[in-house]
């Protein structure tokens, strides 16, 4: 125990569990791995364009793009499994990050407001996130990404909702 | 109450019209600044009119904008709302809820002090409106409008709290806040003597950098007409200089060491002239500046957090930066990061006393931060740098006494992170989270639980790897971090903070 000597006792206190996250829909990983996919075909266009008229060797574009399809395909199903959120009483956490974890949580008493957001992609993918807002500066928001549209506006009324409570 | 009309629109002082005028020249004047410098000593016509007519054109028609811009700048109160209307070309109307202002503090410059005006600003939390202030009042004016405001934003709030039984108690010591009751003898006051001495013991490494940065801006923006006529002059002597560059080192060493010695206390002169700290019930005050003359109210409710440090000639004296957080973006913290120099330990004790009289009520529990920190440490600014500096040597330059250099630099950044390592100490109780970092730059943070906003946990693969993990922690004033903790600590503590944040009812900003 490490709050032996603390006013409450350390048993009371309840635990964020890893497994407890929810993990994103599926169709948010096709949605990543489409969209980083057509970046990258934009990207084997242009090279195209050079080898066509301005006579470049095509394996100087050709085979970084093969290694960086290969690397999505690979590393997104990956870094997909890390994702997740979860909703509690009082807070609200996202996990993300294969090789820089990193967990937030935002307590629903300092939240300031609320947005929900849908992408091009996302209209085809039916994927919404909802962003979080603190008060003083953008670098402590927290955006729970990959929820369907429906989901995605429940949970940002249930915040609203639960953040203006507490006002 | 005061005698204040606000229902209908008003304007500010007429002096507000100078004001205006010299805040409008001086942005036209930096802006013109390249094209006078260009054309200095060559004859310069456009539609057969000189340099100086142009001025006087553009100076009268500077007049008449600031003198609409004066006439379209209104501010009034409509409901639950102070309200400035402004803009002459396109018309821009600021509210402001009496709720999201924070605080409202006073601001002189030199015209407005040689006009006896004094500007107001309001402070919201808000990121975006930040900059909302009416330049030009006169003195009583302010005063009553800025209590006008307070009253009012704290009215708002005891209503609201009324009804909510629970509060009632902090709703007694909010309305209190309203009035800022503040002792009316300075805590610290800054003599002529400590002004030198908090000058001389700055960061002057720092200071001459910044003096260098702008320096640079300014020569490169105007490189062709300052090096241009010496080109043929600098390109002869370049080579004789490249051979005596050895002998030229130190003095340029030294010459950048008493330039930038200069520069802090110009630097210090300029902010801290005349500087008075006001401690009291419910908030406190500090007064300052040579030139601009700024006052900062701080309510102690506003306030985010403390964070104290020295540097080793600061040490010497015994004199500690008090810096006092408060609500705001980082972008903009640097205004609103309020920072009290050559403050001593006992008064330092009596502000945190006066603030947080119960943080040493119960014991701390500490946390010991693992190695992995003196490691990566080593790595990034030691080991890294060093095999580069190797390598670009070995094959490119070739210089064989540079060698044992490397190595000093190495075990040099080997003894500094080990002593950042050692000294970094993070302690926390039910209530506060004391932070000790910093070897040779000390620092030490206090932030009451109840004020952080959210936390995150962080984890690369190699702290996964040590079973180690960083916490940041954002409060309202901005984020801090407590790297490379064991996994477990780090995620109880992650737990307990949350459970605190949520446990608490206080009202955090």
């Amino acid at each position: 125990m490490i709050f032996e000597n603390l006013k409450i006792d350390i048993a009371h206190i309840p635990v964020l569990e890893r497994e407890d996250f929810e993990s994103l829909r599926e169709d948010y990983l096709y949605m990543r791995i489409s969209s980083r996919i057509l970046f990258l075909l934009f990207a084997a266009g242009i090279g195209g364009l050079f080898s066509l008229f301005a006579k470049l060797y095509f394996g100087y574009w050709l085979f970084p793009i093969l290694g960086a399809v290969l690397i999505v395909i690979i590393y997104e199903p990956l870094a997909f499994k890390v994702k997740g959120y979860l909703l509690r009483e009082h807070d609200i956490s996202y996990k993300t990050g294969l090789l820089f974890f990193r967990q937030t949580t935002v307590p629903f008493n300092r939240i300031q407001h609320c947005e929900y957001n849908q992408g091009l992609l996302g209209r085809l993918f039916d994927i919404a996130s909802v962003k979080v807002f603190t008060a003083g500066g953008n670098t402590s928001d927290l955006s729970v990404r990959g929820l369907s549209k429906e989901s995605a506006i429940k949970l940002r009324d249930h915040i609203t909702k639960l953040s203006s409570a507490h006002e | 109450m005061n005698n204040l009309e606000l229902s209908k629109p008003q304007r500010q002082s007429i002096l507000g019209v100078a004001v205006i005028f010299f805040s409008n020249l001086r942005k036209a004047f930096n802006f013109f600044l390249a094209v006078v410098f260009v054309n200095l000593g060559t004859k310069f016509r456009i539609l057969s009119l000189g340099l100086e007519e142009w001025a006087y054109i553009l100076s009268a028609v500077f007049l008449v904008i600031s003198y609409l811009q004066y006439l379209k700048f209104t501010f009034y109160i409509k409901g639950d709302n102070f309200v400035i209307e402004k803009g002459v070309f396109s018309q821009e109307k600021i509210n402001v809820p009496f709720a999201r202002i924070q605080t409202v503090n006073t601001h002189q410059n030199i015209i407005q002090r040689i006009l006896g005006v004094v500007g107001l600003k309001i402070d919201t939390a808000g990121s975006i409106q930040n900059e909302i202030q009416i330049p030009a009042l006169s003195k009583k004016h302010a005063q009553q409008l800025r209590e006008y405001l307070m009253e009012r934003k704290y009215e708002l709030k005891e209503e609201s709290q009324v009804q909510d039984e629970e509060e009632s108690s902090q709703a007694s010591t909010d309305s209190a806040i309203g009035s800022l009751k503040i002792d009316a003898k300075p805590i610290l006051e800054l003599s002529l003597k400590d002004l030198l001495l908090v000058g001389l013991t700055q960061n002057h490494f720092r200071s001459g950098l910044f003096l260098f940065a702008i320096v640079n801006g300014y020569v490169w923006q105007f490189e062709d007409f300052l090096l241009k006529p010496f080109e043929s002059y600098l390109e002869e002597t370049a080579e004789s200089f490249l051979a005596q560059w050895i002998i030229l080192l130190p003095f340029a060493v030294f010459l950048f060491l008493i330039i930038s010695v200069l520069a802090s206390l110009v630097g210090t002169a300029l902010t801290h002239f005349q500087f008075n700290f006001f401690l009291g019930e419910d908030g406190m005050r500090m007064s300052s500046g040579l030139i601009s003359k700024n006052t900062f109210n701080v309510p102690f409710g506003k306030i985010q957090y403390f964070k104290w440090e020295s540097n080793p000639l600061r040490a010497l004296i015994g004199f500690y930066t008090l810096r006092i957080k408060q609500a705001g973006t980082e972008a903009i913290n640097d205004r609103k990061l309020i920072s009290i120099p050559g403050i001593k330990a006992r008064s330092l004790i009596n502000v945190l006393d006066r603030q947080y009289p119960d943080r040493k009520k119960v014991a701390y529990q500490s946390f010991q931060v693992n190695s992995l920190l003196f490691i990566q440490l080593s790595i990034w600014l030691g080991a890294i740098p060093t095999l580069a500096a190797l390598v670009l040597n070995f094959f490119v330059a070739e210089i064989i006494w540079l060698y044992p250099l490397f190595f000093l630099y190495l075990a040099l950044v080997l003894f500094f992170s080990y002593r950042y390592f050692l000294s970094y100490k993070v302690k926390v109780n039910p209530d506060f989270i004391l932070i000790k970092r910093g070897w040779v730059f000390p620092s030490t943070l206090l932030i009451p639980n109840y004020k952080l906003q959210n936390i995150s946990l962080k984890q690369s693969i190699f702290q996964k790897r040590r079973a180690v993990a960083s916490l940041q922690l954002y409060t309202a004033a901005g984020g801090e971090s407590i790297s490379h903790l064991p996994y477990n600590e780090a995620y109880e503590l992650y737990n307990y903070l949350l459970y605190c944040i949520e446990s608490s009812k206080l009202k955090w900003m």
